[in-house]
């Protein structure tokens, strides 16, 4: 693994705003960056990315199995009672899952750490799959980049050929915060691939799903929702008004209702406990363990059940704390060894590992100028060669 | 083998280069059959009799729940034509019926929007099947609908129906009784 410099295509940021990527830029600050790009050897790929990622999704699957099954662990995870015997449904009938995202600490020697599972609402999911893409076959087409220059990144077809498997036979509604330019235009890229599938979709706030007497869910047209995409996290939409009624709406959820256990950093303590040891995993113990704070040493990062973009995480060095703020935390925390991501001229590299249909796809990678990697982080494309 | 998809959507929905896309680049298309009777279904030659009843069954038991609904009878004609209509009980007739609550009172059960236009047909496109509607002006019949509206097809038999009608049950529709249950908590953005 080792940092290129590129010149960036001078239509780039054209061409983004074409396909629909608008939020190459936020808040004036560039996201999508294309002045360098990291180069993975092939054996790098499939050795110490592809496999491992194949081997954390199985690991996740173990927990949710024994985590469904013992109600101490459901209780640390905080997982609502009235939830747990859905969840349970939901796992035991194999609703399927689309797509999740572990973040993984890799600078190309030793073996990739897995810092955390983005199970239920990853996005980067367009840069990742189709602009870097982009980006690649532009390069070979003008000779920068040779012809046999590749990279990991199959996300779109496995997403084109995974989204019939997941058994939708009805009118399929997509939901998020359409606020938000990015998890809009990342739920209205998987629109547009489930419409190439063949579904007709629907697009809505998701303060605007309403509820029958009966309970159902609907659209703004009154028409039933009986599958739906959503890019909203499990752990509010169970503690929001309409969340005790979750378990009786009789929709069907992308992602499935099982994924609340795995979005939660919980999960972390409890692939240790289960894989103690495992090269992929790092310790990490539950904060209100009395020896936690003994075992895990003195450089370690606390981070909350809940959290996104980096919100609240605290790190601590040999007494040194640097520490994230945020509104997250209420629900418990977590504690995990701490693990440097590499830095490359100046930048932290974090590599997200995408999982389509339980299988590694691809990659993408997010620099950022502090050690955690924040909403402020920028997307960089990779490319194989060698 | 590459390790990259051998093609990309490069187009996001409702972008400048989708719009552009769009023009000239039609929906796919299917293998499907619009038929008014059983024995239409099983003259295609693709089922036999009990399939075509069991088709034919589950597009009716779905038609009631997933039909236009009027709050008149009137209103439902108006669209669909005289004697074309019917209540949820499958009556044609000009009031609603008596029905027994169970308890030995009989009650006469006013609901709120009960009339919709009769079943016109079924389409069956890869063993799902659905229910048809055709309105009627001037005293013609247009074309078979889904109960969404869209036009399927002006004529019975095999042929190509466009894929996301082809392949999706049709939605059933209710009555909102209150919206904003999610996105209370939700900050500028939810992803991770």
């Amino acid at each position: 693994m080792e940092l290129r410099a590129f010149e960036p295509r001078p239509y780039a940021l054209d061409l983004a705003d074409e396909t629909g990527f608008t939020f190459h830029t936020i808040d004036g600050e560039p996201y999508w960056h294309e002045g360098r790009a990291y180069q993975f050897s092939l054996e790098q790929v499939e050795k110490d990315l592809e496999t491992p990622t194949g081997e954390l999704v199985e690991m996740c699957y173990a927990v949710v199995e024994e985590a469904l099954q013992r109600e101490e662990w459901l209780e640390k995870l905080a997982i609502p009672p009235f939830c747990r015997d859905w969840i349970r449904h939901s796992w035991n009938r194999d609703e399927p899952t689309l797509y999740g995202r572990f973040d993984l600490a890799y600078d190309g020697r030793g073996p990739a750490k897995m810092l955390e599972f983005n199970a239920d609402t990853p996005t980067s999911l367009y840069e990742s799959a189709v602009f870097q893409w982009l980006w690649l076959e532009d390069l070979i087409a003008k000779g920068i980049l040779p012809v046999d220059a590749d990279q990991f990144n199959s996300i779109e077809e496995k997403l084109l050929a995974g989204i019939p498997e997941l058994g939708i036979d009805t009118l399929v509604h997509f939901g998020c915060v359409t606020d938000s330019d990015e998890d809009t235009g990342t739920v209205r890229y998987l629109e547009g691939l489930f419409q190439q599938v063949g579904y007709p979709t629907e697009l809505m706030d998701m303060n605007q799903i309403g509820m029958d007497s009966a309970g159902r869910l609907t659209d703004l047209q009154d028409r039933v929702i009986e599958a739906i995409f959503k890019l909203y996290p499990w752990e509010m939409m169970v503690r929001e008004d309409f969340g005790p009624q979750l378990p009786y709406t009789g929709a069907r959820w992308i992602e499935p209702p099982w994924k609340m256990l795995l979005s939660n950093k919980g999960i972390l303590p409890l692939l240790w406990e289960m894989y103690p040891g495992h090269p992929n995993l790092l310790p990490a113990y539950f904060a209100d363990d009395p020896d936690a704070y003994l075992k895990v040493g003195s450089r370690y990062v606390k981070k909350p059940l809940f959290s996104r973009e980096g919100a609240n995480i605290t790190l601590v060095q040999e007494g040194d704390v640097l520490e994230l703020g945020g509104d997250y935390g209420a629900e418990g925390h977590i504690i995990q060894a701490y693990h440097p991501l590499p830095v490359y001229d100046g930048w932290t590299a974090v590599l997200g590992s995408w999982v389509i249909r339980g299988d590694a796809a691809g990659i993408g990678i997010r620099e950022d100028l502090g050690p955690i990697t924040t909403n402020a982080s920028r997307f960089v494309p990779h490319f194989i060669q060698g | 083998m590459l390790k990259r998809s051998r093609r990309v959507t490069p187009a996001i929905i409702g972008s400048v280069m989708s719009l552009s896309l769009m023009t000239g680049c039609g929906e796919k298309q299917e293998d499907a059959s619009v038929v008014e009777s059983i024995e239409q279904c099983v003259a295609i030659g693709q089922y036999n009799q009990v399939q075509c009843q069991e088709l034919y069954a589950k597009a009716q038991a779905e038609h009631k729940d997933v039909a236009p609904k009027f709050e008149s009878k009137a209103d439902c004609e108006a669209e669909f034509g005289v004697g074309r209509c019917e209540d949820e009980n499958g009556n044609s007739g000009e009031t609603a019926p008596a029905t027994s609550d169970g308890s030995g009172h009989t009650t006469v059960v006013h609901h709120h929007s009960s009339f919709m236009p009769m079943m016109a047909g079924i389409m069956i496109g890869q063993s799902l099947s659905q229910p048809m509607y055709r309105t009627y002006a001037g005293g013609s019949a247009g074309p078979f609908m889904t109960n969404r509206g869209m036009v399927v097809s002006s004529t019975t038999g095999r042929q190509k129906i466009s894929r996301s009608v082809v392949t999706s049950r049709p939605t059933r529709t209710t009555s909102t009784l209150k919206r904003g249950g999610f996105g209370a908590m939700s900050r500028a953005s939810m992803s991770s």
